[in-house]
């Protein structure tokens, strides 16, 4: 012994911020969880009372009629004539005329674009029903023409050249006489290509539509 | 400082990206015909022939000559342009392919399909064709028109000529006026 006295002051450690502040793995991972529902439901909050969850439904097309113009961004149609024939919309000029029930339809078209086009690209974006039934327009094509007079020949649609166009289709045998014809016109982007199956150039050609643009409703008259 | 300058040619770099982005061609242009130009009166040789224009002219009616001199007028809404030429295949059969007029603000008309002309003419190796190809257009499109010639149409093999492929390109030097009629013979092909 020397005289000297020893105090242990125990030690009194005040805690630490982080020590404070800590959570469990558990209580982390709750917080995750938090706020990443917080991040998926919030638009959905905000979104639901103002409609935004409501079914936006299809976009129906306009209904048109016949004199009513058309302008797409390929074509320029304005519809003229519907009709239901037992008579050749376009009889031969040598031989008899052929014998059959037909549907046609006359329209006046432009070519609005910046190329050329043919007869068929146009025709292509037709789609018809007769009485509400669709039409096979590939096996039931009579006629695609360019009408002119004494000159039906030709299926070119040169850009700014107004031409009158007759498309005529024959009325399957086993159907009823038609009454009613409907033409869903599909419009066309001129877009560069693209293809999910191997090399594309990127070079711009013309995509139809998925939806039509406008729907031609109208009574067949007779002729 | 240094930060600065790296910020500021960052910042330059950015802009240089986005003006050579802008600045690259399209791939219509990539991949347009490599045409070869000239003028009227003038050869103009690419690989599957050698076009001459002689002259062109504009119409407001056609007449058209055809078997035994026959002749049958042809209206039109716009005006006819009727463009002779003469034609020689360079080492094989070929036709002329796609035939078009382009006007000055890029419109492209094709060759009347109405009646044969020489664009579906055959030529053969080192045999001059002379012939005739007509077109209906706008009157306001003829002024400053250009003769496009692509997509040569081999009659033996088949060729993909539509992209990169051989072209001619002839400016028509035509005013817009529309004489009252041209005339055009019709071709056998």
């Amino acid at each position: 012994m020397n005289g000297t006295i020893s105090i242990t002051i125990p030690q009194v450690s005040s805690p630490s911020p982080e020590a404070s502040t800590e959570t469990s793995p558990r209580g982390r991972a709750w917080m995750w969880f938090a706020g990443l529902a917080a991040v998926i439901l919030l638009p959905l909050a905000v979104a639901w009372p103002l409609g935004g969850l409501a079914d936006a439904g299809k976009n129906e097309p306009p209904r048109t009629a016949l004199g009513q113009k058309l302008t797409g961004n390929r074509f320029q149609l304005v519809p003229k004539k519907a009709a239901y024939t037992t008579s050749d919309p376009n009889p031969s000029p040598f031989g008899e005329p052929d014998k059959g029930r037909y549907v046609v339809l006359d329209l006046d078209v432009t070519n609005v674009s910046r190329f050329p086009a043919s007869l068929s690209d146009m025709a292509a974006r037709f789609a018809i029903r007769l009485d509400g039934k669709p039409l096979d327009q590939i096996m039931s094509i009579k006629d695609q023409l360019i009408m002119r007079p004494g000159d039906n020949r030709g299926s070119l649609l040169n850009p700014g050249m107004p031409e009158t166009v007759r498309l005529s289709w024959e009325v399957a045998a086993d159907a009823p006489d038609p009454r009613r014809l409907s033409v869903a016109v599909h419009d066309e982007d001129y877009q560069p290509s693209w293809s999910l199956l191997g090399y594309y150039s990127g070079t711009s050609l013309w995509y139809r539509q998925d939806d039509p643009r406008w729907i031609l409703d109208t009574p067949l008259e007779r002729a | 400082m240094n930060k600065l300058i790296a910020l500021v040619a960052s910042a330059l770099l950015l802009v240089a990206v986005g003006a050579a982005q802008r600045l690259r061609p399209d791939a219509d242009r990539v991949y347009q015909p490599l045409s070869s130009t000239g003028a009227i009166g003038q050869d103009v040789r690419t690989t599957p022939y050698t076009v001459r224009v002689e002259r062109a002219e504009t119409g407001r009616e056609l007449v058209l000559t055809g078997f035994l001199d026959k002749k049958e007028k042809r209206a039109t809404k716009g005006v006819w342009v009727v463009v002779h030429l003469t034609a020689t295949a360079t080492q094989e059969r070929v036709q002329l392919g796609t035939v078009e007029l382009q006007a000055l603000n890029g419109t492209r008309y094709a060759a009347t399909d109405r009646f044969s002309t020489l664009d579906s003419a055959d030529l053969d190796a080192g045999i001059p064709r002379r012939g005739s190809i007509a077109f209906e257009l706008p009157p306001d499109a003829v002024k400053g028109a250009i003769l496009r010639i692509t997509k040569a149409r081999y009659t033996t093999i088949h060729r993909l000529n539509a992209a990169l492929g051989p072209g001619v390109e002839v400016a028509l030097g035509l005013s817009g006026a529309a004489v009252p009629t041209v005339t055009i013979a019709q071709e056998d092909s």
